[in-house]
């Protein structure tokens, strides 16, 4: 029983080990913690990257900092700080722009964060076409002291009509910025944004509107005693009032004057108080500009002809905004990655559009805008390091009626180069055939009087062609000094000859002493004999005279091997002696 | 001499296999498990309390007869007998601080037992601001002093829930929302905002915090969490004014099996001597019949 004791308490032992072992069998795989990302409820931090990501500390201050903005924007307007509200802007569009890279990488597209950035850009927008429009305002300022003092009251008359074209545009922005002021605020409480700077800003809108009304109501005042009703002269219609994207709406109208109407009188079409193209009449006095909607924000425009100093009625022009649809292709070629697609709206190319694209890697968060050619496709080509990449392209510019829109997001994965594999791969080999034939080399050149078996030579002789080549250079005499053992060497494959040509064939027996042959030029001589050469090609190695006897060796070997003719032994066997003494000198 | 040698080898090899056996046996892969020596395990936080002497209590009687000043309760299971109930609410009402580290809701039939308004609310909170490469490993921040909060600014959590009710102490960023649909991003209804984390409440001389994460006291929220003051915060709680911890319903002691067989032999002092005199008397009565 004892005997079996140790056995026994060893089996038990390897049956517990195998059933504790045994549910990890399932799991082949080496078991690393940090491959483990989570079980259960919790992240094993150990697994994840860290980042230390703390946005808020990058997105609050930009999104109180836009509100900030915006009424400083607005004061300076009023007080008609050129240089500061330039200023102001230029700060704000830097500051939007970082804010959109921001929201974007950080994927926050449907929340109230995203919502305020949305509002904010309209936003910018708003306070663009303020800027524009009070300077253009103040131009007519400018102008009308100047018509005043010329007493002109034909040109009073036009900048009384600009003006009030103006001041309509300036009232539908107002009531634009009123709308984006309230939802950006609202969007901005979400996340603890105080708003009490956009209340602000829109007190100071609604006073400078005020200014507006008041400089606008005198300077028509001014002008009522002027009794020129040129509104009757000039119509005009937009046919259809409206339209979106890509629609090339008409506006046409007719010149009447009494008396003659000039043929070719030039018009020029006003849209939002800018020069947007200019036609001329027919000789009924008609006229028509086609206008093609493109860059026209979404929403109600102001459009207006001009012939001279007879101004048409002021009349809105409707633009809808449409849903965009923004494709993304990608193609790799090495570490390059080549992002391509097409921004369409209602199956329309919309053309000229920005489009941003964004890159995010491992490391890495890049962007970069490329505009749409005619077809309304875009290309971008950028070069990055190996690793997994999330790219995105984005379409976003109110100044386009159509609605911001994003592609599909893409995992591009870049592998490392194999070029570098391939040239350690080239090095180890072309070093390992280097040291072959170094080697090979080496072998070749070692001394010659190493003593070589009758094992080591092997004859392969089945050229029967004699290929005449150079003589070799003479031989040194050191070269040919042979060692007793050596001569030996090569006496053996005589002795054998000679007792075993009984038992073998002739041709067999032969075979001995084209094996002492070689073996003799190999060592005397110095020649490498490669089995690839023909016996005849090896008397060519040999000097004048050695060689002429060793062709009468090899004829008659030839003659033996081959069975061409029955040759005697002992013939051989002479020719053989000869040819050896001559190239050993023995 | 063959055989002597033999023997030897046999015993030691018997003895190492009992140690493996018995180190296997009494260590499990349950996450927050005291036994735990894993990522996932609570090893080195009890360890730590355990050092700077905390003591276990293992029935909430106990808590009348020597009630400490701090008791923490990791992620406590609903009580059931109206003496236990009894024992929490005096507690408190005598001027103990309770610490109730928790993301599930329940732990909340112990707040209310302890006539808190504090309610943890299980949810998948997420945030813009993270301390690793997921939302779900939030950074909260100090929203008010408190002793707990000495010298602590901001902590990593992992994988929070929400609190309601008492006064904020940690609370997150304005970027952060509850991801219902555990996407990974705010969308949908999913509104941003501050959230609380982390409250407290008085009540009576009493005082009671609930920390709506038990991820942070997990092995691997130890050691790696350098960014922020997650050690900090546990020493403050570790050292708070004599604690002690609950063993009786608290997530980390629950042990099923062969697992509570040896833990609890090995944490009664009778069966550890009781082991020792049976392996010693087995091992001489082997000896004595020459079987080894």
């Amino acid at each position: 029983m004892k005997k079996y004791t140790g056995p026994i308490i060893f089996i038990a032992l390897s049956i517990i080990f195998v059933v504790l072992l045994m549910p990890f069998t399932a799991e082949p795989e080496i078991y690393s913690i940090e491959d483990v990302e989570g079980a259960g409820q919790f992240k094993n931090p150990i697994a994840l990257k860290q980042i230390s990501q703390e946005k808020t500390a990058d997105l609050m201050p930009l999104m109180q900092e836009f509100i900030g903005s915006s009424g400083s924007i607005v004061l300076n307007v009023r007080l008609n700080n050129v240089e500061d509200v330039e200023e102001n802007l230029a700060e704000y569009r830097r500051a939007s722009k970082q804010f959109d890279n921001l929201v974007i990488n950080l994927d926050m597209s449907e929340s109230e964060i995203d919502e305020f950035r949305k509002n904010n850009a309209e936003n910018l927008r708003n306070l663009e076409e303020l800027v524009n429009d009070s300077a253009a305002f103040e131009e007519l300022n400018h102008l009308e002291i100047q018509y005043q003092d010329e007493n002109n009251p034909e040109k009073m008359y036009s900048i009384a009509y600009e003006g009030e074209a103006l001041r309509q545009k300036l009232e539908q922005e107002f009531a634009d910025y009123q709308n984006t002021s309230v939802a950006l605020a609202k969007s901005g409480e979400a996340v603890n944004i105080y708003s009490e700077q956009s209340d602000f800003s829109v007190e100071e809108f609604a006073e400078y509107m005020d200014e507006v009304d008041q400089i606008q109501e005198k300077r028509l005042l001014s002008i009522s005693d002027i009794n020129i009703e040129l509104q009757e002269e000039l119509t005009l219609e937009i046919d259809p009032p409206g339209g979106i994207y890509g629609d090339t709406i008409n506006a046409t109208g007719l010149y009447s004057q009494t008396g003659n109407i000039p043929t070719g009188e030039p018009v020029t079409l006003y849209i939002d108080s800018i020069k947007y193209a200019v036609s001329s009449c027919n000789v009924t006095g008609e006229y028509s500009i086609p206008i093609s909607i493109t860059k026209m924000y979404a929403g109600t425009h102001l459009a207006y002809t001009r012939i001279e100093d007879v101004f048409s009625p002021v009349i809105p022009v409707s633009v809808t905004g449409t849903d965009g649809i923004l494709t993304l292709n990608y193609s790799v070629s090495g570490t390059t990655i080549s992002s391509s697609g097409r921004l369409t709206t209602e199956g329309r190319c919309v053309s000229g559009a920005p489009v941003t694209l964004y890159i995010k890697g491992p490391d890495t968060e890049d962007n970069a805008t490329v505009y749409t050619d005619n077809f309304g496709e875009y290309l971008y080509e950028t070069e990055v390091e190996p690793g997994e990449y999330t790219i995105q392209s984005v379409f976003s510019d109110p100044v386009f009626p159509v609605s911001e829109c994003r592609s599909n997001k893409l995992v591009v994965p870049i592998t490392k180069s194999n070029l570098y594999l391939y040239i350690i791969l080239f090095v180890v080999t072309a070093a390992g055939a280097g040291y072959l034939i170094l080697r090979r080399r080496n072998k070749s050149e070692k001394p010659k009087n190493t003593v070589i078996s009758p094992k080591e030579t092997s004859i392969f002789d089945k050229t029967e062609e004699f290929l005449p080549s150079e003589p070799l250079p003479e031989i040194s005499e050191t070269k040919n000094e042979i060692t007793p053992a050596e001569v030996v060497a090569i006496r053996e494959y005589r002795s054998r000859y000679i007792s075993q040509r009984a038992v073998l064939s002739s041709a067999e027996a032969a075979h001995i002493l084209g094996e002492g042959f070689t073996a003799a030029i190999q060592k005397y001589s110095g020649q490498e004999c490669s089995p690839s050469e023909t016996m005849r090609e090896y008397t060519a190695k040999l000097d004048d005279m050695c060689r002429k006897k060793a062709v009468v060796f090899v004829t008659l070997y030839e003659a033996i091997v081959y069975g061409t003719d029955q040759q005697d032994g002992d013939e051989l066997l002479s020719a053989w002696d000869e040819v050896i003494t001559c190239i050993g000198g023995e | 001499m063959r055989q002597t040698t033999g023997n030897i080898l046999v015993v030691a090899a018997l003895v190492l296999a009992g140690i493996v056996i018995l180190s296997y046996l009494s260590s499990t892969d349950a996450e927050l498990s005291r036994y735990n020596n894993g990522w996932n395990g609570t090893t080195s936080f009890y360890d730590q309390l355990e050092r700077s002497g905390s003591t276990a209590i293992t029935s909430y009687p106990d808590l009348r007869r020597a009630p400490p000043d701090t008791l923490i309760l990791v992620e406590p299971h609903d009580l059931h007998s109206d003496e236990d109930k009894d024992s929490i609410r005096q507690f408190v009402r005598n001027g103990g601080t309770l610490i109730v580290i928790a993301k599930n809701e329940l732990a909340n039939s112990i707040l209310e037992t302890a006539g808190s308004t504090i309610r943890i609310q299980d949810s998948a909170l997420s945030s813009m601001d993270m301390e690793y490469d997921d939302p779900g490993m939030v950074i909260a921040y100090k929203a008010q002093e408190h002793n707990l909060l000495e010298d602590v600014e901001s902590i990593a959590l992992n994988q929070p829930s929400t609190l309601t009710g008492g006064e904020a102490l940690l609370e997150t960023s304005s970027i952060s929302w509850i991801d219902i649909n555990n996407n990974g991003i705010a969308d949908g209804a999913e509104k941003l905002g501050k959230e609380t984390v982390m409250a407290h409440e008085i009540i009576d001389k009493g005082e009671i915090i609930v920390l709506a994460d038990s991820g942070i006291l997990i092995n691997s929220m130890d050691f790696t969490v350098s960014e922020r003051d997650n050690t900090q915060l546990r020493t403050n709680i570790v050292t708070s004014s004599t604690p002690s911890y609950d063993t009786v319903t608290s997530q980390p002691f629950m042990a099923e099996g062969i697992l509570q067989a040896v833990t609890g032999a090995k944490s009664t002092t009778v069966i550890k001597i009781l082991a020792i005199l049976l392996i010693t008397g087995i091992i001489c009565a082997a000896y004595a019949r020459k079987i080894l």
